[in-house]
């Protein structure tokens, strides 16, 4: 092999890519090549430098809470089977279809969703009477109340002025009951997390928060939790934020709201997720060494002025206990 | 492996949690890959989405980290050609970058030499030199030393040859080496 061959062999060896055989092979010309030597030598310092010099391993927080909050969208849209949804989708436009084909006597085939916004097989189980929106006699449900979507023509006239098409009708199911019942939690937390309308979203949220509820339902607290944590829209996360410190403060209640310091886009959010944890400091798990090294990171590194403040007044006061 | 059969499953629960084990390497891997922060946020979407349309079809061959990685990568490398129409006068063609030293500073502006002489910092100068390298020396040289995969698993990621990945690795090596000559 001529010395400029061994260069391969030298680069494989310092990157940590190179078999035993050739390895016996470059160290016999190592011996006796002193500028191959030095080669290596340097090339395997530059190597372990790379090493004690890691960088960037872990991306950014903030680009890192951007790209999940867009993914949760993302994914809300493709669970809603509309890919495309604010793309096409114009209730305006496809309303005067409507109109035109109920006004007249065209063969009609509906099709109930229970709907983007209750469309749980268990709760629709539980609650038959809601499978049929629509009383014998096919009396025109309310036409503001119902969204059409999913038009589709089977026939496109056979010369005699009749079509028929297909559509989903979504209307609107009224529910009442105990904010502890379990089905109506289970709609609000589903509401919550998958309504693709942000005023929805904050609104189911709103209901849990504001009659306090005292459930120690794991599935709402988890909603909750992701809630804050990863809805887009700032207002639902904060309102998550406040249904999450009535209740019981536990480690993973801690670790959301740290979750939260680190990584919430916006300051306000971040400022009640240092005061939870500042309130929550007497209690058995409040100021472990998780919380503190969050703290101090951010004592250390956030823009915000306010809670780089907040983080030391509350280091302080902790560590002075 | 249990997270992933209940996400195979349809539980959304537990696909989340599959994300946010996986989801900050996909980040890295798409943020070195490209240079803005919003289209390494459109490969961290494509990339789940990819995963979460896919998911019913994986078959546990490999494990489910790789799976994501290899779907990053396709994801990074089809992105690129997306991006190459539009933005040729700024990327020079691959056949070209090997050769081609003033390439980074095209591209970054940042690697200016004042630059450079204000930041003596070792990392940031690493990060700086990251930047100045071609994408895919980029992605060979971050899956190499940062993810630690070996060279044949990212000629199978990368579905080329390893002897085309060697080439990425060395001048990217060499000119990580050039970069950061008075640093390390
Ligand atoms: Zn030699």
């Amino acid at each position: 092999m001529t010395h400029d061959g061994y260069r391969d062999l030298l680069f494989l060896s310092a990157s940590g890519d190179m078999d035993a055989d050739g390895q016996a092979v470059l160290e016999r010309h190592l011996q006796t090549c002193l500028r191959c030597r030095k080669e290596y030598e340097d090339l395997r310092s530059f190597h372990a430098a790379l090493v004690a010099h890691r960088v960037g391993i872990e991306p950014d927080e903030r680009l890192l809470a951007e790209a999940r909050q867009e993914l949760r969208l993302a994914l809300r849209r493709e669970r809603a089977g509309h890919p495309a949804w604010s793309g096409w989708f114009n209730p305006g436009a496809i309303a005067p279809l409507y109109r035109y084909a109920l006004g007249a006597a065209f063969t009609l085939a509906v099709g109930f969703l229970l709907g983007r916004s209750l469309f749980l097989p268990s709760a629709a189980q539980e609650t038959p009477r809601l499978a049929s929106p629509f009383p014998a006699g096919g009396v025109r449900p309310e036409e503001d109340e119902t969204r059409i979507t999913n038009v589709h023509f089977v026939d496109h006239g056979r010369g005699t002025g009749e079509i028929e098409f297909t559509f989903d009708a979504v209307t609107p199911v009224r529910m009442r009951g105990s904010i502890d019942d379990p089905k109506i939690q289970k709609v609000l937390t589903h509401a919550m997390l998958n309504e693709e309308n942000p005023g929805i979203r904050l609104k189911a949220v709103n209901a849990i928060n504001r009659q306090g509820v005292e459930t120690q339902d794991v599935e709402t607290k988890s909603a909750l939790i992701k809630a804050m944590e990863m809805d887009a829209n700032v207002g639902v996360r904060k309102e998550a934020l406040n249904a999450l410190r009535r209740l019981p403060f536990d480690g993973e209640i801690k670790k959301a709201m740290l979750r939260a310091l680190m990584s919430d886009s916006n300051p306000g959010l971040r400022v009640a997720a240092i005061n939870a944890l500042d309130s929550a400091r007497t209690s058995a798990l409040g100021m472990d060494s998780d919380v503190l090294d969050v703290l101090r990171q951010k004592a250390a590194t956030d823009d915000n002025n306010y809670i780089r403040v907040k983080a030391r007044a509350v280091i302080l006061e902790a560590t002075r206990q | 492996m249990e997270l992933v059969r209940k996400a195979q499953q349809g539980d959304i629960l537990a696909f989340e949690q599959l994300v946010f084990r996986h989801d900050k390497k996909v980040l890295s891997i798409a943020a070195r890959y490209v240079t803005s922060a919003d289209d390494a946020k459109d490969i961290y979407q494509e990339v789940f989405l990819r995963v979460y349309r896919g998911l019913k079809k994986f078959r546990f061959k490999s494990e489910f980290s790789t799976w994501v990685h290899r779907i990053t990568v396709n994801v990074c490398l089809t992105q690129r050609s997306r991006r190459r129409r539009t933005m040729q006068t700024l990327f020079l063609d691959d056949r070209n970058e090997e050769d081609s030293e003033a390439h980074g500073e095209i591209r970054d502006p940042a690697m200016g030499p004042d630059h450079q002489a204000v930041n003596a910092d070792i990392s940031s100068r690493i990060e700086k030199a990251l930047g100045g390298l071609s994408p895919k020396q980029k992605l060979v040289f971050t899956l190499r030393h940062y993810e630690g995969y070996k060279l044949n698993e990212i000629a199978v990621m990368m579905n080329c040859a390893e002897g085309t990945v060697k080439r990425y690795l060395f001048t990217a090596t060499r000119r990580m080496r050039d970069q950061l000559k008075d640093a390390i």
